[in-house]
């Protein structure tokens, strides 16, 4: 609130309600007041007392100034207090200017032999950002994130953007633009810092694109993939090389030091090259690398050992149709036929069939007439049979995993009168081929609407489609990673819930050091960089996964450019906002402790 | 200085008990005198009075008019006849007369209790008494009990002016009462009587000169010059105060036993009692 203002630079205070305290200084004054009331005592001579007086060089008048300093210092000491309470200012300037930058948060940012495109526009930013002016940074990344402020200083811009590093795997600019939208002003373009002139094409009046790229040849690990056949480890590694001209390169397999697999590659501008080799089941992280080029972080994979969350399948059926489906199932890798149905995770057979209780989620496949009795669930599909034929059947988009359920040529007789409950899978018309209920009981069950005798289906592409589906949908709802081997940018759903009862902190470790704490169990973990991770509650180690960097569209420098913008065009945003005056808040502080401490001397010189 | 023959008839509160004191207590003589007059009181030393007190063999030196003849007759021996000495000693009691012996009523009456004590102790040794009211001037006062009714005199030091006296140089017995609250050296409090035959200091102080509270703002004014201080009487300033209290009256003390003195404080707030039993065990009086 500014309450002068015919001086040159307006005085303000913050909280005018901390005026209140200058009512300490009639306290103070009551006090000495009273204190000096002090008893008269005529004694025989001072010379014994001499030791307690003050030492003062003069006379009277200067006694009684001196005796009445405590008095004034503790005064002063209570108006600065006041003074400081109230949010006493004279501000630099009573507004505030602000900018709004969005960083290309892409992991094409760190591309770059000598200096990364991160280093030149944190360059550019340190040039360009005054001491007085407050800023609003924005990464351009997976997500849209502010990595400084809002109305951050330069300092603390300049400490976030040294601590930064672009390992995103694409740049999500409309959610970049839109945060950036909230902080800046229509009047002038927001400053983008990037790689590339063109990733700011789409946004030209919103925009004022600073690019800092440099166009470079690169080669990178386009895709590894590590899975277990029998007793040995398969690893497939596709390399592809972006440049104007062919690019060599060497691909090591490593493990523990140990080399697996070398090999010299060179690749055309363009092209993708695929390798493939076994080795024994190890239970060892195996490290892909090609050689350093100017974007290193596409140059490396871990692969971590293949995790096997092995799914059971109890079949009751029998004759052809049992073997029909049985051949479905082991047709699905990490895949066993369970003599039990207490024991297996996927129950196929018969809608009536008596489901298992337990903790864990269990998957029935129920299918009228399946079952091990054929001649009484055929007679349950006499009356209403209707027949449904390839293209006629749809898939339902609720589920999307039989997106692309390959339908032509099935023939599917099913019974009529069975009413359509809400979460249907395939539809012929108005009536349900296939649904999946949810019961209450944790399981999740999957009513096929056919008969089984007169179909074609077990003999179509579409069945094993189906059977592997559900099994991999089974799989998921096994506690426990799906994989132990992810993409960057991937959402990773840890399913640990029914593993960890106790609560605390949960501790994710990114190559072995601290990366984030949560206090409680995460579902799901996103936007990781590259690294090798652990999550850990307190000894007990709950996953163990990799992150490895696969993104084509950052992989490939050669579109790289740089082009500069005349930042003085960018008109700030101005707030109402006072720049504080540190220097006299400081001088403030200092006489205030100055006062205090001189108040307390004098008031024990006195006595 | 005059000499006072009669006791003064002016009643006020001790009165009595500083007479009934009198009669059962006497003044401690020191061995010696040189301001005496052959008098009345039989002195500690052997003299030439007439009351014989014994008798020794003859050494070379001795008076040939003390010899015993009639001994020498009857058992062939020379012997000596001792006698007791006969002394009218001179006592002059210098009695602090500035405002600062009454900075109370109680030191003031106190002030009155020793001054008329000590005048009957020395009467009561046929003594040649002078008192003398210490101010502005050294003047002879008529009485112990003259200064109940004279307002007091301002001095800062009274040592110069006492060494001027006549008063503080001739021999005798030197009975000075005073709260010696002003600044000197105690060697120079001395000094001030070189021909005393026996220097009795007797330091009255009120109660908050000997024992300040702790605790409470005071303003302390000088009596004298009416000078003031303001302090807040803690602990340590407490503390530094008897410390400095306790030096000056060591140091007074050690410089008054040097000389053969008797050095006793008293105070205002004990009662006579006490006060008697101070003069007691510092050998001013005796029974």
């Amino acid at each position: 609130m500014p309450v002068l203002s015919r001086f040159r630079d307006p005085l303000i205070l913050s909280n005018p309600w901390g005026l209140l305290a200058l009512l300490s200084i009639p306290v103070i004054l009551g006090l000495h007041f009273f204190r000096d009331r002090r008893k008269v005592l005529r004694i025989g001579g001072l010379h014994l007392w001499d030791f307690a007086k003050v030492s003062l060089p003069v006379g009277r008048k200067f006694d009684r100034l001196v005796r009445n300093l405590p008095l004034l210092f503790q005064i002063l000491t209570a108006l600065l207090l006041s003074l400081l309470i109230a949010g006493f200012d004279i501000p630099d300037r009573l507004q505030t200017r602000h900018q709004t930058v969005i960083i290309d948060d892409s992991a094409s940012m760190l591309a770059g032999l000598k200096e990364s495109a991160a280093a030149r526009a944190t360059r550019v930013l340190e040039g360009w950002a005054g001491p007085r002016d407050k800023y609003t940074i924005i990464t351009a990344g997976a997500r849209a994130q502010v990595l400084a402020g809002p109305f951050a200083s330069r300092l603390e811009v300049l400490e976030a953007i040294r601590n930064w590093t672009p390992v995103a795997p694409a740049s999500e600019m409309e959610s970049a633009v839109n945060l950036a939208g909230k902080f800046a002003s229509h009047a002038s373009p927001v400053l983008f810092l990037t790689d590339s002139v063109e990733n700011g094409n789409g946004y030209p009046d919103t925009l004022a694109t600073y690019a800092v790229g440099k166009a470079a040849p690169n080669a990178a690990l386009a895709f590894t993939e590590r899975f277990r056949v029998g007793t040995k480890d398969r690893i497939l590694v596709t390399l592809r090389g972006w440049s104007k001209d062919p690019i060599a390169t060497t691909l090591r397999a490593t493990a523990d030091e140990h080399a697996l697999f070398e090999q010299s590659v060179e690749l055309s501008p363009g092209e993708s090259k695929s390798f493939s080799f076994e080795t024994e089941a190890l239970d060892k992280a195996l490290t892909i690398r090609i050689a350093d080029d100017a974007l290193n972080v596409d140059n490396l994979a871990t692969l971590m050992p293949v995790s096997i969350k092995p799914v059971g399948v109890y079949i009751d059926a029998s004759g052809e149709t049992r073997s029909a489906v049985e051949k479905a199932v082991l047709a699905v890798p990490y895949t066993a036929i369970s003599r039990d149905p207490a024991t297996a995770q996927l129950v196929i057979g018969n809608p009536s069939t008596v489901s298992r209780p337990g903790p864990l989620r269990v998957f029935r496949i129920g299918i009228p007439g399946i079952d091990s009795v054929p001649t009484t669930s055929s007679a349950s599909m006499t009356s209403g049979t209707m027949l449904a034929q390839g293209r006629e059947i749809v898939v339902e988009n609720r589920n999307g995993f039989f997106d692309t359920l390959p339908l032509e040529g099935i023939l599917w007789p099913y019974e009529s009168s069975v009413a359509s409950p809400l979460s249907t899978v395939l539809m012929h018309g108005e009536n349900p081929l296939m649904y999946e209920s949810r019961r209450v009981d944790r399981q999740s069950e999957f009513v096929i609407n056919l008969d089984v005798e007169k179909t074609n289906l077990f003999r179509q592409t579409a069945w094993p489609v189906i059977v592997q589906s559900i099994i991999e949908e089974c799989r998921d709802a096994i506690p426990g990673l799906a994989r132990s081997n992810y993409r960057t940018g991937e959402e990773i759903n840890l399913n640990l819930s029914s593993l960890v009862s106790e609560t605390g902190k949960y501790d994710l470790l990114r190559d072995g050091k601290p990366y984030l704490t949560y206090q409680e169990l995460p579902s799901t973990l996103r936007d990781l960089p590259p690294g090798v991770y652990e999550l850990n509650h307190g000894d007990k180690r709950l996953a163990r996964f990799a992150c490895n960097f696969y993104s084509p569209t950052e992989s490939d420098l050669t579109s790289l450019n740089a082009k500069s913008f005349d930042l003085a065009r960018l008109q700030p945003v101005t707030t109402n906002e006072a720049t504080r005056n540190h220097w006299l808040y400081y001088g403030l502080t200092i006489m205030f402790i100055t006062f205090t401490a001189l108040a307390w001397a004098y008031h024990e010189l006195s006595h | 200085m005059s000499e006072t023959t009669s006791t003064p008839v002016v009643e006020y509160a001790n009165r009595r008990q500083m007479e009934a004191f009198a009669l059962k207590y006497r003044l401690t003589i020191p061995d010696r005198q040189r301001a005496t007059r052959v008098g009345e009181l039989a002195g500690r030393r052997t003299g030439s009075s007439v009351e014989y007190q014994d008798r020794k063999d003859y050494t070379t030196g001795d008076d040939l008019r003390t010899i015993d003849w009639r001994s020498y007759a009857r058992n062939d021996r020379l012997t000596v006849k001792l006698y007791r000495e006969e002394i009218t000693p001179v006592v002059d009691i210098i009695i602090d007369a500035s405002a600062s012996m009454s900075v109370t009523p109680a030191k003031a009456s106190r002030r009155m209790d020793l001054g008329y004590l000590f005048f009957l102790l020395a009467r009561k040794l046929h003594a040649s008494v002078h008192v003398f009211r210490l101010g502005e001037k050294l003047i002879p006062a008529r009485g112990p009990l003259d200064f109940d009714a004279l307002t007091d005199q301002r001095m800062s030091n009274p040592l110069p002016l006492l060494r001027a006296s006549g008063a503080a140089r001739r021999a005798g017995i030197k009975i000075l009462m005073s709260d010696l609250m002003f600044p000197f050296a105690p060697p120079e409090l001395t000094s001030t009587f070189p021909n005393a035959d026996r220097l009795i200091i007797l330091q009255l102080l009120s109660r908050f000169e000997a024992d300040p509270p702790v605790g409470g703002a005071f303003r302390l004014e000088d009596a004298e010059d009416l000078r003031h201080l303001d302090l807040r009487l803690d602990q340590r300033t407490v503390d530094t105060y008897k410390r400095r209290l306790h030096n000056l009256t060591e140091e007074i003390s050690r410089c008054v036993q040097l000389v053969d003195g008797r050095f006793a404080t008293v105070r205002e707030d004990e009662s006579v009692d006490d006060m008697i039993t101070h003069l007691l065990r510092a050998r001013i009086i005796e029974v």
